[in-house]
């Protein structure tokens, strides 16, 4: 186990295109809520994600260092159907048990070579 | 003679027959230890004079095809078996075989009517015959084929009633008569389906066996049972059975099990679905999108818990299933999890080659929707991760081996040829960086990325003459481009600057002038040039762009410094009142301006301290103080209204008194004992007015200021600056330590930054 994963704006409950005064104004109002003295390691959190965001040039670093969530598609497409019908095909694959197609013992039909 | 020369000749033949027999003996021994390849070598030639090897060859060709499996060359080797022996139906009947398992239905057809033609009793023959009619017309009628004897139509008699849609009857309890009544009632929808088909005895041929298996899904399937059926069509797949629909019925399941737990944030149950479906890697776009859904949901959470390794093994899988499926999207975020997780695991290898695999997603020519997600910085960010993971992983070069592996399979790839610049460059390879830049420029004269990346390059350099071709093509190429305007102006203001440093003035001028047109709002290019237009004695002219400069920089304080700073300079006092006037009807000019004007006055007027002389022990004397020149009585009005506007603020006067430290220490008592008064409290405050106080010969009231620094910043809790004020304060009877700060070294622990943390 390594360090787990921390999204800074997971932390203050920011979107990932807000500005630099929106960020600002959510780590006030996430201090205000977790106050140190009252909640330590929840203000440990808030301000290390703050750290992380504050400066626009760590916060690009930042963004590029996040994980991407796998999109969920614009619209539902149909699920595949349950196809329970008998296919003649295989019919005939298992029909292929009454012919020597699938023997593979042969022995009998060996000749005897003598020279 | 005669006897001398038949005596040879004899000898020869004697030597052939023993020759032959060896080959025919020598092909025998291989024959009978199963080495049908030495044996038929053995026998190539000879059979075509002996009978009797003629009829060991063909059994070689007709059993070594027996060993190989279903391909050309069985076939082509029943086909020399028959070839040698027509006559010999045992090959003749196998050549059918062959050709039926090759798909070769109407040639296999006409081989089972040769052997029954001769022989009718042949059973084998006539069920093949049967099957390959039906396999090519599923409803022709097998009774009418020649040759077709009652234990093949009573065979064959169930098949025929499930192809025409009917039940058979159960005639016996043999496994192929259940299996065909069964698979009648899956036809039918009959729920009896399920218990005909449950039977586990061994069918003659593995096919038939998982034919069963399968329908026994249908079956527990068309009851609703999907659990049972889920099993029995993965042991279908699993025996290799691959028709069209059984994945679709694997595809159907899981989708719809994979939608119900990810509706119910079953993430642990939607990971063991996710689990079992990638055992089946197939094209259906719909549970793949579940797919990698549900697996980057699985890893997201492991990151989430520190469990990186897991997050790396679901990410792959997801990104595996992207790259099976169509229509999924670019696997890029996939990718781009995959690298941090490696990374944080410092697997640098995998890392680097999953950014490398997240570079190789990026569109090659740009459209509307590939705009809004990874911008150009950003792509330069990943080049320039890659190379760093291999530098991690010990690999500094491999990056650089790569790209070229890249280039030399498509030598036009430019995108790839750039990243090779970028490995270059942070391989610190500049000049191959070059090379491979004008390579590019060879190949595409018109590819603006490279031109930029030269230019960069010679920038660094501090190369400017290089640096202004590439760029000014790249300005004739894209003329309406800010950033390149932008960067070709930022160019010419280094550029000029360094011509100014070397004296070449009329050059600068020009190149200022030349990167102005690209920036005409900046007010440095007038500003520089009517600076070396001054030096030169062009007054007018200087005075036009410094309006100039002004006009375009109205409300910027630090161009009005710049301005005065310039007419200070040229000891123009009226100006310089002139230009502050102009500044106080424009702005509204803030402590800190008035801070700036009277520090940038005091520079420009005051004489540079004197060097310590090696032949002269004593300290040089302090700088002249001339407290009633004109300028002097400007600068310390700027300062007074500086400290007037923010009254409350220590730092501003702290600030004052430390940037004058050096340059007039008077005055920087003045501020220092200003600071001390608004922040009585400040142990920095405290510490620089004893500074100031020491430096202006007052030492015992330095020493015991300090001593009151040092109790106020313990009292406070900052030891270490306790202990700093301290060390200061046995320093000060040294001889160099007010040296050392009429010097300067003690402005430099006291910049603007410095100075704001003590006080913050």
């Amino acid at each position: 186990m390594t360090k787990p994963y921390v999204d800074p704006y997971a932390v203050l409950e920011l979107q990932r295109t807000a500005t630099a005064a929106e960020i600002k104004q959510a780590y006030f109002t996430q201090v205000r809520n977790h106050p140190p003295e009252r909640d330590p390691e929840t203000f440990k959190r808030i301000r290390a994600a703050y750290e992380r965001l504050r400066d626009p040039e760590r916060r690009t670093e930042t963004d590029m260092l996040l994980l991407n969530v796998w999109p969920e598609p614009a619209r539902k497409r149909r699920p595949p159907k349950l196809d329970l019908a008998l296919h003649h095909e295989d019919v005939l694959t298992a029909a292929r048990a009454l012919t020597d197609l699938e023997r593979t013992d042969w022995r009998e039909h060996y000749a005897k070579i003598k020279l | 003679m005669a006897k001398r020369k038949s005596a040879p000749a004899g000898k020869e033949r004697g030597r052939k027959i023993d020759k032959t027999t060896d080959q025919r003996q020598q092909g025998l021994r291989a024959f009978q230890a199963g080495r049908f390849d030495s044996a038929i070598t053995a026998w190539a030639e000879l059979h075509k004079r002996d009978p009797e090897v003629k009829v060991a060859l063909a059994e070689a060709y007709f059993r070594r095809a027996l060993k190989q499996s279903a391909s050309a060359e069985q076939l082509a080797d029943m086909r020399q078996a028959t070839t040698l022996r027509p006559d010999e139906l045992r090959y003749q009947y196998h050549l059918g075989l062959a050709l039926h398992r090759a798909g070769d239905l109407p040639a296999a057809i006409q081989q089972y009517q040769t052997v029954l033609e001769r022989d009718n009793r042949w059973t084998g023959a006539g069920m093949a015959l049967a099957l390959a009619t039906l396999e090519q017309h599923p409803h022709a009628d097998i009774t009418a084929l020649p040759s077709i004897t009652p234990d093949v139509r009573t065979a064959f008699a169930p098949v025929q009633t499930l192809l025409h849609g009917e039940v058979p009857p159960l005639n016996g309890d043999k496994p192929i008569e259940r299996l065909w009544h069964g698979l009648g009632h899956v036809q039918v929808k009959d729920a009896a389906a399920r218990e005909t088909l449950d039977d586990s005895r061994t069918l003659p041929a593995p096919p038939a066996t998982n034919v069963r298996r399968y329908y026994k899904g249908v079956a527990a399937a068309q009851t609703g049972d999907y659990a049972t059926a889920l099993r029995d069509w993965q042991h279908a797949h699993a025996a290799d059975m691959r028709m069209s629909w059984l994945l679709d019925n694997l595809a159907a399941v899981w989708t719809e099990r994979l939608d119900a737990q990810l509706a119910n944030d079953d993430l642990a149950g939607a990971l063991a679905t996710a689990r079992d479906a990638l055992t089946v890697p197939m094209n259906n776009s719909v549970l793949n999108q579940l797919l990698v859904q549900t697996l980057d949901r699985g890893a997201h959470a492991a990151a989430a818990t520190g469990d990186w390794s897991q997050a790396a093994e679901l990410w792959e899988g997801a990104r595996q299933t992207v790259s099976i499926s169509s229509g999924l999207g670019s696997p890029r975020p996939l990718l781009h999890n995959l690298a941090r997780a490696y990374e944080v695991q410092e697997r640098w290898s995998e890392a680097a080659d999953a950014w490398r695999a997240m570079l190789r997603t990026r569109p090659r020519k740009k459209t509307k929707q590939t705009d809004e997600d990874i911008t150009d910085a950003q792509w330069d960010w990943v080049r320039k991760r890659i190379i760093e993971c291999y530098k991690h992983a010990g690999q500094p070069g491999e990056a650089i081996t790569l790209f070229r592996q890249a280039i030399k399979a498509d030598p036009e790839d430019l995108e790839t040829r750039l990243q090779l610049v970028d490995a270059f460059v942070a391989n610190e390879q500049e000049q191959s960086a070059v090379n491979e830049l004008q390579r590019i420029t060879d190949i595409n004269p018109e590819y603006t990325e490279a031109y930029l990346r030269l230019v960069s390059i010679y920038l660094q350099r501090r190369d400017w003459y290089n640096a202004a071709t590439p760029l000014q093509k790249l300005i004739t190429q894209n003329p309406q481009r800010e950033d390149l305007r932008r960067q070709v102006a930022q160019l010419s203001l280094l550029h000029g600057i360094n011509q100014s440093e070397f004296m070449l003035y009329d050059a600068a001028i020009k190149t200022f002038e030349n990167g102005w047109q690209f920036a005409p709002g900046d007010y440095r290019f007038p500003l520089n040039i009517a600076r070396l237009l001054l030096n030169q004695r062009q007054e007018q002219k200087a005075h036009t762009l410094l309006e100039q400069t002004l006009d375009l920089a109205a409300d910027q304080p630090d161009a009005y410094i710049q301005v005065i700073d310039t007419w200070t300079i040229e000891d123009k006092l009226d100006e310089v009142q002139a230009v502050l006037k102009r500044a106080e009807a424009d702005l509204s000019p803030t402590a800190e301006f008035y801070m700036s004007l009277g520090i940038t006055l005091l520079m420009r007027t005051t004489p540079p301290p004197r060097l310590p002389s090696p032949f002269d022990p004593a300290p040089p004397p302090p700088p002249t103080e001339d407290e009633d020149s004109p300028w002097t009585q400007m600068a310390r009005e700027a300062l007074d209204r500086a400290v007037t506007l923010k009254p409350d603020d220590p730092r501003l006067a702290g600030g004052i008194a430390a940037e004058l430290m050096s340059l007039r220490p008077k005055l920087a008592l003045r501020y220092a004992e200003k600071s001390a008064e608004i922040g009585p409290d400040e142990p920095n405050a405290l510490m620089l007015l004893g500074l100031a106080q020491a430096l202006n010969e007052q030492k015992p009231e330095a020493k015991q200021t300090l001593r009151n620094a040092a109790r106020l910043a313990r009292r406070q809790g900052d030891t270490a600056m306790a202990q700093e004020i301290q060390s200061l304060r046995r320093e000060i009877d040294s001889p160099l330590f007010g040296m050392a700060l009429q010097m300067g070294p003690f402005l430099d622990d006291f910049d603007e930054e410095g100075f704001d943390d003590f006080f913050m």
